[in-house]
């Protein structure tokens, strides 16, 4: 374990040297353009529709965060050879694997929180109400669910080339997000053994969805955030060890 | 109890290339590298040399064979623990600064502390870095990076070091450098076996004692430097002066010289000189220009460590 939290810090700064709170700045163009835009609305619907949207930025950001960086960070180790001499000393493919995984989430929940300082400080500037506990619970189910894409991204990413691991990463995503409404829509899925299959695999990302509570300043039973981040490990758990096993045997060329 | 530091027994590796192909990039390798000697892996682009490094570090999984190092099974965590390795064009993260790095390095191999800190600034110094120790790796020359990466090899004082290339890309100079750093290495680290690849025989002459020579994934020599270049043909200079000139002429083999020296006894010439020629590696690996020699010194397959 300390030599993966080596490998964690090693990786922190590297995503921080990558400039990765551009992103920040980024999202607080973003957020102050949607203010503005908004500004004409009426007061109630002002308050709901502005904190949605930055919500929404800020899950947005935590994708691209989790799929991006989660490939670029292992495909410039394989590409560039950084890995040759890391994996050159007593150190096992699962732990790199993991010090790459717990430095990215490190970052990834550094971004989350200043995105979130962000929305607060724009919200109070514009006399918007928040609800601190539901949007501190609205970042960390974003948080979880950044963690459990960063484990599928991982599966992708030691298999694939960047592209197709990015394409792969976010159809899984999409599923994550529509298998519910699917269901609902065609009740003959749920007869389907491939469907179920399908369900028992991808995450559901839909139960860590909690924007639309948060723009109304509602928030959750602690227990069950405790209940979802049960959840958010199990899953971790699955799809990390996949990839784990599937680096371990994959032959590195570089 | 094998000593060798290094077994390769019946190892072949294929590549698949497509649907259905595959390429052979090693095929029934067996090597026996013995502790403590320097030995280099030789031949051309696309020999094998190395996907067998890579196999040796557990890199590149063997399609079939076995391989040991220091006795112990590779792919384990315990063999790396022996070894150092210097890879081909190594690279580092660049906002990184090299005494950052090193110390990186260090704590994969469980090492913290004064220790490490001591150990760092020795191999610094040993390289020649420790002025450019403290920069950030995005300011270093080919040649500087390459000497970090040989201080990254040297970190926990290995008992076998593998480099790959090492010479490759540097200008003569810093060939020159890297060849009597690798001089130093042996004296510091006397016990330790060296096994690098190159593809520049004046290279694997000077430095080594033993050489392996792969040619389309197989082994075609594998023998002491001292025995190949010995081996049958020894080259003699002989100066003779007859009463109007000086000549020189260049005999081949003792037989011929013993007869040479006779005949010119009974003509009454003056025999002023006489130089044994050595003979240089690539005089004695490819004695017909093109193919290498083989001498049957491979180890058996059956060999147990």
């Amino acid at each position: 374990m300390r030599k993966a939290l080596s490998i964690s810090f090693i990786t922190i700064k590297e995503l921080l040297h990558e400039r990765v709170f551009y992103l920040i700045g980024g999202f607080a163009l973003l957020a102050v353009g949607v203010s503005l835009l908004l500004g004409d609305l009426t007061y109630a619907e002002q308050s709901k529709i502005t904190l949605d949207f930055l919500l929404a930025g800020i899950e947005l950001t935590n994708l691209l965060f989790s799929v991006f960086m989660g490939i670029t960070l292992l495909h410039r180790e394989l590409n560039l050879g950084w890995i040759a001499m890391v994996l050159s000393k007593p150190v096992s493919r699962t732990s790199f694997l993991m010090g790459k995984f717990l430095g990215q989430a490190f970052v990834q929940g550094l971004v989350i929180l200043m995105m979130g300082f962000l929305t607060w400080g724009l919200c109070s500037m514009n006399q918007i109400t928040i609800v601190p506990t539901s949007l501190f619970q609205s970042l960390l189910l974003m948080f979880f669910e950044g963690l459990i894409m960063s484990s599928i991204v991982y599966i992708f990413a030691v298999n694939l080339g960047a592209l197709l691991a990015a394409a792969s990463s976010l159809v899984v995503y999409a599923l994550g997000n529509f298998t519910t409404g699917a269901e609902r829509t065609n009740q003959a899925l749920q007869q389907s053994y491939v469907w179920m299959a399908l369900k028992a695999l991808i995450p559901n990302f839909r139960i860590l969805n909690m924007k639309t509570l948060a723009s109304y300043g509602l928030s959750i039973e602690w227990n069950l955030v405790g209940i979802l981040f049960l959840y958010t490990l199990v899953c971790c758990f699955m799809y990390f060890s996949a990839a784990a096993v599937s680096f371990s045997r994959r032959d590195i060329f570089t | 109890m094998n000593t060798a530091d290094i077994l390769i027994q019946g190892v072949s590796k294929q590549f698949r290339t497509g649907l259905g192909k595959s390429k052979i990039g090693v095929q029934n390798l067996n090597l026996e590298v013995p502790k403590g000697q320097v030995v280099g892996l030789l031949g051309p682009n696309g020999s094998g040399k190395s996907t067998t490094i890579k196999m040796i570090l557990g890199f590149l999984r063997p399609t079939s064979g076995n391989i040991r190092v220091c006795g112990h099974q590779v792919p384990s965590k315990i063999t790396r623990s022996f070894i150092g390795y210097l890879p081909e064009n190594p690279r580092f993260p660049k906002f990184l600064s090299g005494r950052t790095l090193l110390n990186f390095y260090g704590r994969l191999l469980s090492l913290t502390g004064i220790e490490l800190e001591k150990r760092i600034d020795f191999l610094l110094e040993l390289v020649n870095l420790k002025a450019a120790g403290d920069e950030k790796v995005q300011g270093y020359s080919k040649g500087m990076t390459q000497r970090l990466a040989i201080a990254q090899a040297l970190i926990n004082k290995p008992r076998l070091l593998i480099f790959d290339e090492p010479m490759s890309g540097l200008d003569p100079l810093g060939r020159k450098d890297i060849r009597s750093l690798i001089g130093r290495i042996h004296s510091e680290l006397p016990e330790a076996t060296i096994f690098f690849s190159s593809h520049i025989l004046e290279d694997i002459e000077q430095l080594c004692s033993m050489v392996a020579l792969l040619k389309k994934g197989q082994l075609q020599t594998f023998c002491s430097i001292d025995e190949l270049l010995k081996s049958d043909t020894q080259k003699f200079e002989v100066s003779v002066r007859s009463s109007k000139e000086t000549e020189i002429k260049t005999l081949t083999g003792t037989d011929e010289l013993i007869t040479f020296l006779n005949e010119s006894k009974s003509k009454g010439f003056f025999v002023s000189g006489i130089n044994s020629q050595r003979k240089t590696l690539e005089e004695a690996l490819f004695r017909d220009g093109n193919s290498p020699i083989k001498i049957a010194r491979t180890n058996s397959p059956e060999a147990q460590p």
